[in-house]
Order: structure tokens, then C-alpha cells, then sequence
């Protein structure tokens, strides 16, 4: 016996077989046909905002542009804290100069480096 | 893509440690380009004169902090405002360094009590004296035709 006069065998045997099911069973098994038929979901319609959240949401995972969005922030923030520091040291700058130009002290005293020596030294003696 | 995002954070580290250099590098600092002595107000220039022939060559960070010094000038009495006009330029003139020691000097300045600032004062006229006497001994030449500082007694040797 080959394989295909096998299989003709099979489905013959199968074919005679579903002739001599009871209708009892053949009401049962239509029953749970429609059953799981009635249980299945109706496709729902979606939204476009929902759809553009689910292809923003399924872009976002890919890794690379989760790295590039990360990188970009990292150098935004760098970029904005470089400048804050900038403005407050200038500021800072701005203050201590505008009040060393301005005061009576002259600034010879301030930048003569030996005045400072000579200075400690006078008040040692 | 990792190596990327290794990438950034070095940048943004040196850019942060940059940012934390010391006064005496404010090149580094990120300004935005300030305006030419062209493009400042009248009263601008008049506040700012004794810096007109340097301000081309000053920084981005040097023409903003001098603008925001201007900005204080306004707030000054006549007498502060003519002491800082007075220093500007040879203040201008300094070296980074010089100014930074400069600073740190002031600040020590600034916490001595009155009595102990105006002492401050007192001795660097001492100081400047001193310093000027020294020159003129210098110039003038060892044991030759210098006057003698009392010509009587002197005389009476």
C-alpha cells in the first residue's frame, strides 16, 4: 500500500463515518459552531488619534530613534546649562568689577603684587 | 547608536567643565556676538568712552560684562561714576591673570572693617613713597653732585 491509496483509504473510511454521526451530535456540534462563531470580536473602528499613537508608539521603540531622542536631549540640556552659567558669571563679573572701579581704593594697590608683601611685612614688624 | 549617546555625554561633560573654568578663561564661555562700538546707544558710548579705541578687539563676554557695567553706572553716584571712568581703561589693559588677582584682592579688601580699609589706604601712600624714593635714589648717581640733605651741618664737618 503507497501513501496516496493510504490517504484515498483514510478520507473514504472518515467520509463514511461523518454519514453515521447521530443528529443528536450533529445538533450538538452545529451548537457549538455558532457558539464560537457568536464569541468571535467585530472588528472595531479606530480612531486616527489612536492610530497615530499606535505608529508613534511602534517608531518610538525602535531603539535607535529612542538613543537619537535621548542624545539630542542630553546636548539640549548642556547647551542650556552652558549658557545659564555664562550669563551668571558674567553677571557675577559685572558686580565685583563695577565695584572695585568704583570704589577709592586705587587699583595699583590692588594689582602690585609686592605692596601685598611689603604690606603683611609692615604689619609684622 | 549607543556610541552616540556616549558621544553626546562626553560633549555635555566637557561643555558642563568648561563652563565651570575659572574666571581667568571666560573665552570659553558660550556668548552670543555683542554689538559693535557702531551699534551701541549715545548714552552707551558716553558711559564707555575710555574703552572706544579697545572694544573691537574685546570678546563677546568682555563688550557684555562691560554692558552690563554700564547698566550700573547709572545707579552710581557722580563721585563712583568718575572713578570708574577714570580706571576703566588701564583696568581694560590689565592681563586675565592680573585681573583675576586683582578681584581676589578686592574681595579680601572688602571685608576688612573701615578702620582696617583705610589703614589699607594710609600704607600704600607709604608704599608709593617709598617706591619713589628708592627710584630717585637710583637715578641719581652714587656720590656725585647730590645735594646734601642739610648743607650747614654739612659744611660744619
Amino acid at each position: 500500500m503507497n501513501e496516496l491509496h493510504f490517504a484515498f483509504r483514510v478520507r473514504q473510511h472518515l467520509n463514511q463515518s461523518l454519514q453515521q454521526i447521530d443528529d443528536d451530535k450533529l445538533a450538538r456540534l452545529k451548537a457549538a459552531r455558532e457558539a464560537a462563531l457568536s464569541a468571535q470580536k467585530e472588528p472595531a473602528a479606530v480612531p486616527a488619534l489612536a492610530s497615530a499613537g499606535h505608529y508613534l508608539r511602534f517608531n518610538f521603540d525602535s531603539r535607535g530613534l529612542r538613543f537619537s531622542l535621548a542624545a539630542l536631549a542630553l546636548v539640549l540640556a548642556a547647551a542650556l546649562y552652558v549658557h545659564w552659567q555664562g550669563d551668571k558669571l558674567i553677571a557675577e563679573l559685572s558686580d565685583i568689577d563695577s565695584a572695585l572701579l568704583s570704589d577709592d581704593v586705587p587699583m595699583e594697590a590692588l594689582v602690585d603684587k609686592d605692596f601685598n608683601e611689603w604690606l603683611k611685612n609692615s604689619q609684622e614688624r | 547608536m549607543a556610541k552616540k549617546l556616549a558621544g553626546a555625554l562626553i560633549a555635555a561633560l566637557c561643555i558642563g567643565a568648561a563652563a565651570h573654568a575659572t574666571p581667568t578663561s571666560t573665552a570659553v564661555i558660550a556668548t552670543p556676538p555683542q554689538p559693535s562700538w557702531a551699534s551701541l546707544s549715545v548714552e552707551q558710548k558716553t558711559i564707555l568712552s575710555p574703552l572706544g579705541n579697545e572694544w573691537e578687539r574685546l570678546d563677546n563676554t568682555r563688550r557684555k560684562k562691560w554692558l552690563a557695567i554700564a547698566e550700573r553706572y547709572k545707579r552710581m553716584t557722580p563721585t563712583e561714576q568718575a572713578r570708574l571712568q577714570d580706571k576703566m581703561r588701564d583696568w581694560a589693559m590689565l592681563s586675565p591673570e592680573q585681573r583675576l588677582a586683582a578681584r581676589e584682592r578686592f574681595k579680601e579688601f572688602n571685608q576688612l572693617p573701615p578702620e582696617e580699609r583705610e589703614n589699607v589706604k594710609q600704607k600704600w601712600q607709604e608704599y608709593r613713597q617709598q617706591k619713589d624714593d628708592e627710584q630717585r635714589r637710583k637715578v641719581e648717581p652714587a656720590g656725585g653732585d647730590t645735594v646734601p640733605a642739610n648743607p650747614a651741618q654739612e659744611a660744619g664737618k
